[in-house]
């Protein structure tokens, strides 16, 4: 992929490449950007620009063994640092342990030995790092010489959705690319191509604020997470006190369906993860519902089901609106952004879905008091 | 055509180009010509301030041939100079103390002590980032460290000085790097930008330098990142368009929206700046900015120098700076402040922005006075109350207690059975004055009687006011609209509202300035319970009474 191919980032890989234009590439950048908005896929074809031997137009050319080597992923100047790598340390010990961040044998014996080489092929060397959200102290700061002189004109670009992680020493060697999130029209066209309903695209690319990655995860179509969410929201909209433990219950259990459902499309991935992501799809749901409810409020039914993520169901959203004042709406989505603290940090998610319920329902217990 | 960022091409060669660390310059200026250069230095100060560089110089200084002995003013020609510059000298030893960090790395560097120089004065080891070194590590060092060999000096760089254990720190002479100065940075960039001849406005140098954040390595990774953008000359608008940076005007009206309790505006103010490309994060900074800025011109006479910004963002914050007060502002940036770790570590944070922001524009600032009074002579026990209100310390908590505290006042009955709207509209300021809830009276101010059939009275509104009067009607005001109402009037009350087309409102004459308050309107205003409780809590007499326009 050519960076003029690049379809949704046109800010991002025009300061790139106004950038390399002038000949003022950083020799280290930052992209900054939520999930699946298009880092990784923006950096390597940013890397297949430096490592060109005679790029056309600031882009690459596509026809010199280097753009060659590239396509056929075989280049041996670009490197991929991601956390999995230790899989194939040289080292036996690091290969068996399981890596929650970024580990710093990793970055030692992938980047800093790896950059003090000379480029075999191509004039220079590009370090593409993801998830640097996940780099520890140790690992950053081991990066901190190499980023801010990089050995034989090597390139280093680190990918990263939370830039408040990365150490104020890290940022201040790098230039920050700012990745945003994509147009809801993009996310929609590029989902209906694969058959998936507009109704549906649309609520995703809501629901997600413009990432695609995620909106393609979710709207899978087997098992299909969007008719759940109906069911689910139809539910909330109408929940009465006693129901709260059944509810959680299959709250629960169509959570673990889901999980192992994923687990079965993608096994390499980590299952606690999977599970953690379906929970926090819900909440997410939840919140949403609550924020148009709240927005409902304030700007009446027809101006808001138009920006609505749920404009789908506006029956369900109204009928929240009018049990749940706006502040008492707010209120309660500050709650939720709690729960979702607890579901990462693991937390018997029985509770949690129950806590979160009753918050669903705790007005219509105080009412029934005053009277 | 391999291009060097800036931040590497404009290092400092020597003492005197290093900028805004003066007193370090000198003082090690005269330890070079007094002879007197100690065998182990510490430097420390946050990113970008110039640490690696001044230890660079000080190993130049140390070691250039093209000297006899150790000299302030390096050569920059000789081998030796050139080789610290790319620190690849082999007697000026660069290490990385972030990825060498083991004792095994400074068994190695202990082992290669012993050995002279190969062609300068001195062997010099340069630790950067040395607070990453292991405890291990660090106590291998410290003989070594103590009583080196003549030959050997130790430069030490570091961003944590906390994690250099003091054993270490008694051994090295140590200088702090303060932040460089916003005049400083100004001054840097503006002699780069003309050397490398790009044009430039000066708003755009200020905030820059006020991004910049005391470090000299980020103002210029910035202003590298503009003019990569190829564009002249430089403006603010081009560094906000690209950083994603929020326009500061936008901002201003975020706020004048929040101070002016205007929720729908508010959340499309929020719309607007998202949709704008900023990040959640950066919303929040910005807000935070913003009042600190706003806080430093309420409250300091002379701010320039306590704040950094342009002519027109300075009008346009003072402009604003009216709807808040200080306590409200300190208020605001801790709850903002409060607010960023669960953004932060969000993943979808901007509902969660949003319904902070809403709370916090539709929140009253502060409890006032004849609030707190008026729970006071309600509740027997005070400071129960002050600690559930004041929402500094519980501030997510505080709205639900505001809520239910004043509903338990009882409300003083100012007519008794009323069956005309004259005599209401006659005694309307009087009603409102005695509402004891402030939140309700505020509302009601905003409000007229138009006319009363039986027990309904309606209440009417200017167009403006809509919003208000949503505000009444919503969240179960109505009701206790009702109660207070039925209570000041002596008969039970139910509540219509009204939008007025034409404004018939009646103002309030206005009392010519300077006049006295008549006896009649201080005998008025002793009369509202929470000015009697607070006149005998604090034994005052009433000297004047204003009104307020508002």
């Amino acid at each position: 992929m050519n960076l003029s191919e690049i379809f949704c980032q046109a800010k991002a890989v025009d300061t790139l490449t106004r950038a390399f234009g002038a000949g003022k590439s950083a020799h280290a950048y930052i992209f900054e950007g939520i999930e699946g908005v298009g880092k990784y896929t923006t950096a390597q074809a940013f890397a297949k620009l430096l490592l060109c031997q005679s790029p056309v137009k600031n882009d690459s050319c596509g026809k010199c063994p280097s753009c060659t080597a590239f396509e056929a992923e075989s280049h041996p100047d670009f490197h991929h640092v991601y956390k999995e790598l230790n899989k194939i340390s040289k080292l036996p010990e690091h290969r068996k342990k399981q890596v929650f961040e970024l580990p710093i044998y990793v970055i030692k014996e992938f980047l800093i030995e790896k950059v003090q080489l000379k480029p075999s092929f191509s004039a220079s060397k590009v370090f593409v790092v993801s998830e640097t959200e996940e780099l520890n102290a140790e690992s950053q700061n081991a990066l901190l010489k190499v980023l801010e002189e990089p050995p034989n004109k090597s390139f280093i670009i680190l990918l990263c959705t939370k830039l408040d992680n990365l150490l104020p020493t890290t940022r201040s060697r790098c230039q920050i690319v700012h990745f945003g999130p994509l147009s809801e029209n993009i996310i929609i066209e590029k989902l209906s191509a694969k058959g998936i309903d507009k109704a549906e695209s649309k609520f995703w690319a809501r629901l997600f604020g413009g990432s695609l990655g995620q909106a393609e995860f979710y709207s899978n179509p087997q098992p299909s997470f969007y008719k759940i969410k109906k069911d689910f929201l139809n539910r909330i909209s109408k929940l009465q006190l006693g129901e709260v433990v059944d509810f959680a219950q299959w709250i629960n259990s169509t959570a673990s369906e889901f999980t192992t459902a994923w687990l079965k499309l993608n096994p390499d991935a980590n299952k606690s993860d999977l599970g953690r992501q379906a929970k926090r799809a819900f909440v997410s749901i939840l919140i949403s519902a609550f924020t148009d409810a709240m927005k409902m409020s304030f700007t009446g039914a027809p101006a808001a089901q138009e920006k609505m993520t749920n404009f789908d169901q506006p029956g369900a959203i109204k009928q929240l609106a009018e049990r749940f004042a706006p502040e008492a709406c707010a209120e309660r989505i500050e709650r939720f952004f709690e729960s979702i603290r607890y579901i990462d940090a693991a937390v018997n998610e029985k509770l949690v879905f129950e806590h979160l319920l009753l918050n669903c329902t705790e007005s219509d217990i105080v009412k029934e008091r005053s009277h | 055509m391999a291009y060097t960022v800036l931040a590497r091409r404009y290092r400092s060669q020597k003492f005197d180009d290093v900028v805004g660390q003066n007193a370090i310059s000198q003082t090690l200026k005269n330890a070079i010509k007094t002879d007197k250069v100690a065998h182990a230095y510490l430097f420390t100060g946050t990113r970008g301030v110039g640490k690696t560089t001044m230890a660079r110089i000080l190993a130049k200084s140390l070691n250039c041939l093209a000297a006899d002995k150790p000299t302030i003013e390096p050569c920059l020609k000789c081998d030796s100079c050139i080789s610290v510059n790319t620190g690849e000298d082999i007697d000026v030893i660069e290490i990385d103390g972030a990825s060498n960090r083991g004792i095994e790395n400074i068994r190695e560097l202990r082992n290669n002590a012993i050995y002279r120089p190969a062609r300068a004065r001195f062997k010099i080891y340069i630790i950067d980032e040395v607070h990453m070194l292991t405890a291990e590590a660090f106590n291998a060092l410290l003989k070594t460290l103590e009583e080196p060999p003549s030959h050997v000096k130790f430069i030490f760089a570091t961003t944590e000085p906390t994690k250099v254990p003091a054993t270490i720190q008694s051994r090295c002479q140590r200088f702090d790097f303060g932040n460089i100065s916003p005049a400083d940075i100004i001054g840097q960039l503006k002699k780069i930008l003309v050397d490398e001849k790009i044009k430039f406005e000066d708003d755009c140098i200020i905030a820059l330098a006020r991004l910049a954040n005391g470090s000299m390595r980020d103002g210029l990774s910035l202003l590298d990142q503009i003019i990569s953008a190829g564009a002249q000359p430089l403006t603010v608008k081009m560094l906000e368009d690209l950083l994603g940076l929020p326009s500061s005007e936008k901002t201003y009206q975020l706020l004048e929206k929040i101070g002016q309790a205007d929720a729908g505006g508010t959340l499309l103010a929020v719309d607007n700046l998202i949709t704008g490309g900023l990040s959640c994060t950066g919303l929040l900074d910005a807000l935070i900015w913003s009042l600190r800025d706003m806080m430093v011109l309420k409250a300091s006479e002379d701010s320039a120098s306590l704040v950094i910004l342009t002519q027109a963002e300075k009008d346009g914050l003072t402009k604003i700076a009216d709807f808040f007060d200080i306590p409200a502002i300190i208020y605001n940036i801790a709850l903002f402040e409060k607010l960023r770790w669960p953004i932060k570590n969000s993943d979808n944070p901007r509902a969660l922005l949003e319904a902070s922001l809403l709370r916090v524009a539709l929140a009253e600032q502060f409890m006032s006075i004849p609030d707190l009074l008026g729970n006071r002579t309600a509740n027997s026990n005070p400071t129960d109350k002050l600690k559930k209100n004041l929402p500094i310390i519980e501030p997510f908590d505080s709205a639900q207690g505001k809520q239910a505290a004043p509903a338990k006042i009882e409300q003083k009955t100012v007519l008794t059975g009323v069956s005309n709207i004259e005599q209401i509209k006659e005694n309307w300021d009087t009603i409102i004055n005695s509402i004891a809830n402030t939140r309700i009276a505020e509302l009601l101010k905003k409000a007229s009687p138009l006319k009363l059939n039986g027990n309904l009275l309606v209440l009417g509104f200017n167009g403006g006011d809509e919003f208000t009067m949503k505000l009444c009607q919503g969240n179960g005001r109505q009701e206790s609209i009702e109660t207070i109402l039925s209570g000041a009037l002596g008969a039970k009350i139910k509540t219509g509202f009204e939008i007025i087309e034409n404004s018939d409102k009646q103002t309030p004459k206005q009392k010519p300035p300077g006049a006295k308050t008549s006896q009649k309107t201080i005998d008025q205003v002793s009369n509202t319970p929470a000015i009697k409780s607070m006149l005998s809590e604090l034994e005052g007499n009433i000297i004047d009474v204003e009104e307020n326009s508002q």
